[in-house]
């Protein structure tokens, strides 16, 4: 009986189109480092916006993360996924002090649904020295991290990147105040 | 006799189905308490996949990733270097080519590729920096007070 399962199997994967041996050229007998193939990789970007490489391998598929190769960094699209406020509206000059504005949509940014997490980033531009940007980004990410600890919100990280990660010229006052900024990235299911 | 006429049954209504059965040693899903996925290959080359071979892909960016085609199934991740955790990539190596043989060891049945690449498009997107080092205010693990 055993063995009658064993050949309907073959069977079977005869009828599938997939053979168990083959007289064909086999790719499996070339060295370590030999080129045994090639792959058309494709882009997949997940909903943080992280790409990845992926391939479909005929019967299968593969994905790795896309990292940078400089930084191991993932490689992610610019995308606004859940709230970035320009710090001119949300805070006074050089202060961490939050406008009631600000507040309130903080309030609204920290309550949504289906958010399980958030983490918190605070940028300025490069006027003032970097150690006064340090702490300035340190201190606006706490104070909008701490709006989303009053109402319940599960804060993973809060990190200040003081002038380091400019997302414009700082060469320019608009780009100065695209600069200035606080943004939440939602961890969502 | 009745197993055979049952499966044969199940080729009519739907042959890939039972191929994949009979090759992966898979069932029915049957809830959220269903193990989507195991610890091990539980079909006819099923094995321990610790000692599976892995094939070194070199993905666009000139980065290498360990492949491992295990027959009807495969499996990929990054190689990241064990000292710096950064990824390993290298101009010895030709982007999108596979070096080594990249079957598992245990796949039980021979590899079938796709005919021939797919058509594409390239897009140019903006993407976030990496440079710049963040000071964290608050490492998640400790109580905030």
């Amino acid at each position: 009986m055993l063995k009658q399962f064993g050949m309907l199997k073959f069977a079977l994967a005869l009828a599938c189109g997939v053979g168990l041996t083959s007289e064909a050229v086999s790719a499996q007998n070339v060295a370590r480092g030999e080129q045994s193939g090639r792959i058309q990789w494709g882009v997949w970007v997940d909903p943080d916006g992280c790409m990845h490489w992926m391939a479909d391998g005929g019967l299968e598929q593969v994905q790795v993360n896309r990292l940078d190769p400089k930084t191991g960094k993932p490689v992610c699209v610019v995308q606004n996924t859940c709230f970035v406020g320009e710090a001119d509206t949300m805070f006074a000059t050089d202060s961490s002090r939050l406008t009631a504005g600000a507040r309130k949509r903080l309030e609204e940014v920290f309550t949504q649904e289906g958010v399980f997490g958030y983490a918190v980033y605070g940028h300025t531009d490069s006027r003032a020295s970097r150690s006064y940007n340090q702490r300035l980004s340190d201190h606006r990410a706490r104070a909008v991290a701490n709006i989303g600890r009053s109402v319940g919100a599960v804060i993973e990280r809060e990190i200040g990147f003081g002038e380091t990660r400019p997302r414009a010229s700082n060469k320019t006052a608009a780009g100065m105040k695209q600069n200035r900024r606080v943004e939440v990235i939602c961890y969502r299911w | 006799m009745a197993p055979k006429t049952l499966v044969i049954l199940s080729v009519a209504v739907g042959g890939l189905t039972a191929c994949a059965e009979g090759f992966e040693g898979t069932t029915r899903y049957a809830g959220p308490e269903s193990f989507i996925a195991v610890a091990n290959d539980g079909g006819r080359d099923s094995s321990t996949n610790a000692d599976d071979n892995a094939a070194i892909a070199i993905t666009p960016d000139g980065c290498q990733t360990w492949y491992i085609d295990d027959g009807l199934e495969a499996r990929a991740s990054n190689r990241l270097d064990p000292v710096s955790g950064l990824p390993v990539c290298s101009a010895a190596a030709e982007p999108g080519t596979v070096l080594g043989p990249y079957q598992s060891g245990s796949q039980g049945i021979e590899d079938r590729v796709p005919r021939a690449p797919v058509a594409t498009r390239t897009e140019r997107v903006p993407v976030r920096t990496t440079k710049g080092h963040g000071h964290v205010v608050h490492p998640a693990h400790q109580p905030h007070h």
